[in-house]
């Protein structure tokens, strides 16, 4: 039998939103043995879509550490399950990123959380993960936080 | 392996070819992480009647496509039984009428179930749903986590 889940994508924002996702991302590949891809896409269209331009600088190295902090926490959460982890930081259009990061792989599910209700209200509640879901051809799994 | 998060999982079908990767995926992810399988299968009227094909008067014809929806349901779902029982998965099978995308949150909700699978819900025979678009509804609308499978 061929495995269904070897590869497996969270995609996080760094919001509370995605813990949940990450929880359930994290099990799933205990149960299946899969690798987990921790995903975190710089939404590089903040800068276009507000007055920030002259502050961008600070925003993109702002998103960028809040990357690292978020996938680092996945990477965390899975070495105590004993999954493998590997961290990936984008820059882009978090849903395009996201689906060619999964096509790229090629990834067998991508499990991400109602992003993203950050701290800066960047995305509209939920809009990544609806595109997500209506774009990949690959199993998309949503996982709301209650 | 029994899995601490997946103990029950449900997969959503209305008997279309879209929802058999979906099954493909529930009997397997069910079968890694030890859990019971419950397959729902929906007979959705109200999509049925919203289709041009029911502006002929088939009033007389109604009994006879009653009887088909419930054919076609229980052999979906022994299909979804056969493969679960194939590779040592329990499967527990419900057959519904109403609101596909309001019976399978009920039902997922009511278990509550640890996972829904379903695929993009569905290009029947009858093209009786508007493809996608009850999965679209499920993912929205439910508090449960959904995994959505394309063909």
């Amino acid at each position: 039998m061929t495995r269904l889940y070897k590869n497996i994508i969270v995609a996080t924002d760094g919001s509370k939103e995605t813990e949940r996702a990450v929880k359930y991302a994290i099990e799933l590949a205990r149960n299946t043995g899969a690798k987990v891809y921790a995903l975190y896409v710089v939404d590089t269209a903040i800068s276009t879509t507000s007055s920030m331009s002259v502050a961008w600088g600070n925003v993109h190295e702002f998103l960028r550490e809040e990357g690292a902090e978020a996938t680092k926490k996945i990477a965390e959460t899975g070495a105590k399950a004993g999954v493998e982890v590997e961290k990936k930081l984008s820059e882009g259009h978090p849903a395009e990123e996201i689906i060619k990061f999964s096509e790229e792989l090629p990834a067998d599910l991508i499990v991400m959380g109602s992003i993203g209700k950050s701290g800066l209200d960047r995305f509209l509640l939920g809009s990544v993960s609806d595109k997500v879901t209506r774009i990949s051809k690959i199993p998309v799994m949503v996982v709301r936080n209650y | 392996m029994i899995s601490e998060i997946y103990k029950k999982i449900v997969v959503a079908t209305d008997g279309s070819k879209e929802a058999e990767k979906a099954i493909k995926c529930a009997v397997e992810l069910s079968r890694l992480a030890g859990a019971k399988l419950y397959a729902i299968y929906v007979i959705d009227r109200a999509s049925f009647l919203s289709t041009p094909l029911v502006t002929m008067p088939i009033d007389v014809a109604w009994g006879k496509l009653e009887e088909q929806f419930h054919n076609e349901a229980a052999e979906t779902i022994k299909k979804i039984v056969d493969a679960g029982a194939a590779v040592g998965v329990e499967v527990e099978a419900k057959i519904v009428e109403g609101h596909a995308a309001e019976e399978i949150i009920k039902f997922s909700e009511e278990l509550p179930a640890d996972l829904t699978v379903m695929g993009s819900l569905g290009k029947s025979g009858l093209s009786r749903f508007l493809l996608g678009s009850v999965a679209d509804k499920v993912t929205r609308n439910a508090k449960l986590p959904v995994m959505v499978v394309r063909s």
